[in-house]
């Protein structure tokens, strides 16, 4: 009985202890609720066939019929390789090179160079994309293009430019490369926070046993930015099934004959639907690529905490 | 243990929220969306023409809304959408437009209005958007970018014979469109929308730069077919150089056979079929399996052989852009009096005479009236009010008038000597603006007083389509139709501008092509389509 008194004092203690902390904590929660779980609602949409008259409730129940049109032709395979694939090539391309942008920007010692550095490396992630596909067709353009022109007729010398918005097969490469130049300057940023919390105690003590810097990186860098890759990459596989809009649809400016390498789900989605209006269409689409992204997290999750468990996020 | 709970929190939530997606919950309390909905039910509807049968002893429960307009009521603001060019504001003169208008509306119908400017290419997602979000809308602007056909199969729009709405409070609006033109307005018994335009006649054709096409010696000829330009872009070819573009397709996106040739489309890249010839045949049929379309695809490979079309396919810049810088020398064009004197109007401001070369003759089309038409929204609070707008808008011309041309003085200033013509200073450009009675309102200068009479003779010498005023419900097909629509998106641009290595790889593209719409369903959709058009005919 006195026991139980005292927890219960304890507790309201603690409860006053931390009031201040769940007070802070209640915007968050607010703009949790009204921005991430009151949207949840309109998830019922994907299973109905939604009337303007009837509205989201009073609409009628169709079932998984809204889900059809994402795989009813071999567009539809198409759209689903190029998205799953994009992606998965990103998430480790992202992190072999923002780790190693990040130690090389690590061990830059001058300021200036250091603040050139990182504010040439940050611009493009700061672009529109609208921006950077007209970047793009400044370099890529069948007769004004600067590859066409200077490059290919230019230097080397040949009669024909390539036709770089015909022909699909180029488009892995350069949609790879305007990915990868516009995003590393954020994921090193992150790897780079990560760097900076490691304690340089433990290269110097490195140093004094005689570690180069190879090893310096694989035993003490590597392993101490491990938690970070893994919960970088768990976050990023949440996308997976989702693709940047304005990097397939602006960039190869919409062109029909690159839909073999450009076409995404979201560019699927957006030209389907464009005639249609179709909001149950569209919620579907957008209700796959969510529980795709999930079972993606999860089991990448459950992955890490059977090799790791304390590296595991949940 | 605590990320076990958090797990488990989280798993929680997302399952109870999939629960409710899932359930039928249709008498679970969702304020909003529920208040979205209570002017399209019954029941609302009930209310509706309660409140209107209320307002006289004229009307009655069973004739629906009141054929009197109550005076002494709550003045209510009817908001009506207009479309207008993306990329202009009107802000600066909206207050005094809607100032004037409701000195008009306030003594003849007790509403103001709210006129809710809206650029073309957003008109489509704020319509459905502001209908989804009960936001304020009664009016809207129904076109071919923001089609009936979707508007209807969607329930966007109020059946306007609801409680006899049309009949007793829109008499005026029919008396000067003509029963015929408002039936167009009619889909699947119900009269989903009313034409904007008394005249909505069309011929297909070109518009050209004949200072351009005079300083090459090249003569085009006033009528003939979309073939007969082969000879004359290559020609002017030969003689101009390359300086100026023959033909420009933009991205390839739109088919431009469409304003070649006068067939009857279903969705604006035919993926519901078309019918080829409507005065001859009603029967619907794949566009692009069609020997038309097989035609027109070599023809453009053959253009882009011989550089006719531009080179760069990517190019975003428009067609009439090239045309007003004197780079381009035609462009297709669905054409009229009012097409026309815009299209000249254009030209002299460009120091480019205009020429025109027809394709067909005047054609009254079910494409033509549904370009613009007036509808109201589904959730719209009071249609009686936004009815009686509609019908003024036909009655008074002062009030078309500025809607039109804006405010005497700021926008526009009567021509000298004259009280019907005037002349517009390019601050107010309401391009997509049909409505009112045309034959009494103003007229922009160079054209003149003969404008009008020239305008009803060509009206007059329209070939009506059989089908005219026949819409497609594509409500069960709608997976089909977004599919056909991406395919098209697709295959159509390479073969509209050209691209394929020669003529045997077109032709073998375009089975490629067919043989994908056919599996996409474009047989299963033109054939509901052609079941519900004989159904229309029969009951014709």
């Amino acid at each position: 009985m006195n026991g139980k008194k005292k927890r219960g004092t304890r507790t309201r203690k603690g409860f006053r202890h931390y009031l201040p902390y769940y007070l802070m904590f209640l915007p968050g929660l607010a703009y949790l609720i009204i921005n991430n779980y009151m949207p949840l609602y309109g998830l019922q949409l994907a299973f109905k066939n939604f009337s303007y008259k009837k509205g989201i409730s009073g609409s009628d129940f169709i079932g998984f019929k809204n889900f059809k049109f994402l795989f009813a032709t071999k567009d539809a395979l198409i759209m689903v390789r190029n998205t799953l694939l994009y992606n998965i090539v990103w998430i480790v391309l992202g992190v072999v090179l923002g780790i190693t942008v990040a130690i090389l920007f690590h061990e830059v010692r001058g300021k200036k160079a250091k603040r050139f550095y990182q504010t040439a490396i940050l611009l493009p992630y700061l672009m529109s994309m609208v921006v950077v596909a007209y970047l793009a067709y400044a370099y890529l353009a069948s007769d004004t293009g600067l590859i066409n022109n200077s490059i290919i007729k230019g230097l080397l010398g040949k009669e024909n430019g390539v036709s770089w918005y015909m022909e699909a097969k180029y488009w892995p490469f350069i949609l790879t490369f305007i990915n990868q130049w516009k995003s590393i300057g954020f994921g090193m940023l992150l790897y780079l926070a990560s760097l900076l919390g490691i304690d340089n105690s433990y290269y110097e003590a490195a140093m004094l046993d005689g570690a180069t810097k190879w090893q310096q990186i694989r035993t003490i860098t590597l392993p101490l930015l491990k938690p970070t890759i893994i919960m970088l990459v768990i976050l990023n596989l949440g996308h997976v099934f989702r693709s940047d809009f304005g990097l397939f649809y602006q960039v190869p400016m919409n062109q029909g004959t690159l839909y073999a390498t450009t076409q995404t789900i979201d560019t699927y989605v957006y030209r389907a639907l464009m005639q249609t209006n179709n909001m149950g269409m569209s919620a579907a689409a957008s209700f796959l690529q969510s529980v795709v992204g999930f079972i993606f997290i999860v089991s990448a999750n459950a992955i890490v905490r059977k090799l790791d468990k304390n590296s595991s996020l949940f | 243990m605590k990320k076990k709970m958090v797990s488990a929190l989280l798993a929680g939530a997302m399952l109870a929220s999939l629960m409710a997606g899932c359930g039928n919950d249709s008498g679970s309390g969702d304020g909003s969306t529920e208040k979205q909905t209570g002017s399209g039910t019954e029941q609302g509807s009930d209310e509706q023409k309660d409140s209107a049968g209320g307002e006289s002893d004229a009307g009655g429960e069973e004739d629906g809304y009141s054929a009197q307009i109550d005076m002494e009521e709550e003045p209510y603001e009817v908001a009506v959408q207009l479309v207008v060019l993306p990329g202009t504001d009107y802000s600066a003169f909206e207050g005094q437009i809607e100032e004037a208008i409701d000195a008009i509306t306030l003594p003849s119908i007790n509403c103001t209005v709210d006129v809710q400017y809206v650029w073309i290419n957003e008109v489509a997602d704020k319509t459905s958007l502001a209908i989804v979000g009960d936001e304020k809308i009664d009016v809207v602007s129904v076109m071919a970018l923001n089609p009936l056909s979707s508007l209807a199969s969607q329930d966007m729009l109020m059946d306007m014979n609801e409680g006899n709405l049309l009949k007793n409070r829109g008499p005026v609006l029919t008396e000067v469109l003509g029963q015929e033109l408002v039936d167009a307005g009619v889909v699947n018994g119900q009269q989903m929308a009313v034409p904007a335009q008394m005249y909505s006649a069309l011929r297909k054709g070109i518009y050209y730069n004949k200072t351009a096409t005079d300083a090459a010696g090249v003569t085009i000829p006033e009528s003939g077919s979309w073939k007969d330009l082969d000879g004359i872009l290559h020609d002017f070819a030969a003689a101009a150089g390359t300086d100026t573009m023959g033909w420009y397709l933009g991205q390839g996106t739109s088919t431009y056979l469409y304003w070649l040739v006068g067939y009857e489309r279903f969705g604006t890249l035919g993926q519901e079929g078309v019918i080829l010839d409507p005065f001859t045949d009603t029967t619907i049929e794949n566009l692009y399996a069609t020997d038309l379309f097989k035609d027109y695809a070599l023809k453009m490979y053959q253009w882009r052989k011989d550089g006719i079309l531009q080179k760069d396919t990517t190019d975003s810049t428009s067609g009439q852009d090239y045309f007003n810088s004197g780079k381009l020398l035609a462009l297709p064009a669905d054409l009229s009096p009012e097409t026309e004197a815009t299209y000249t109007n254009l030209g002299a401001a460009n120091n480019i005479e205009i020429g025109y070369m027809y394709f067909t003759d005047p054609l009254l089309t079910t494409n033509a009236v549904d370009e613009y038409m007036w509808g109201i929204a589904s959730n719209c609070e009071r249609p009686d009010k936004a009815m009686d707008f509609l019908n003024l808008l036909y009655s008074n011309t002062e009030l078309a008038n500025i809607l039109k041309y804006g405010l005497e003085g700021t926008n526009y200033d009567f021509a000298e000597g004259s009280d019907t013509i005037i002349n517009t200073n390019g601050t107010y450009n309401t391009a997509f603006y049909r409505g009112g009675d045309t034959r009494e309102m103003y007229v922009v200068a160079p054209a003149d007083e003969t404008y009008i009479s020239t305008w009803e003779e060509f009206e007059g010498k329209a070939k009506v389509s059989p089908v005219l005023g026949y819409i497609f419900l594509d409500a069960d097909y709608q997976t089909e139709v977004s599919v056909i629509a991406n395919v098209i998106n697709e295959y159509m641009p390479t073969l509209q501008s050209g691209l394929c290595a020669s003529e045997e790889a077109t032709l073998e593209y375009l089975d490629e092509f067919n043989a994908a719409l056919e599996a996409a369903g474009m047989s299963d959709v033109i054939a509901a389509n052609q079941a519900q058009l004989d159904a229309w005919l029969a009951a014709q």
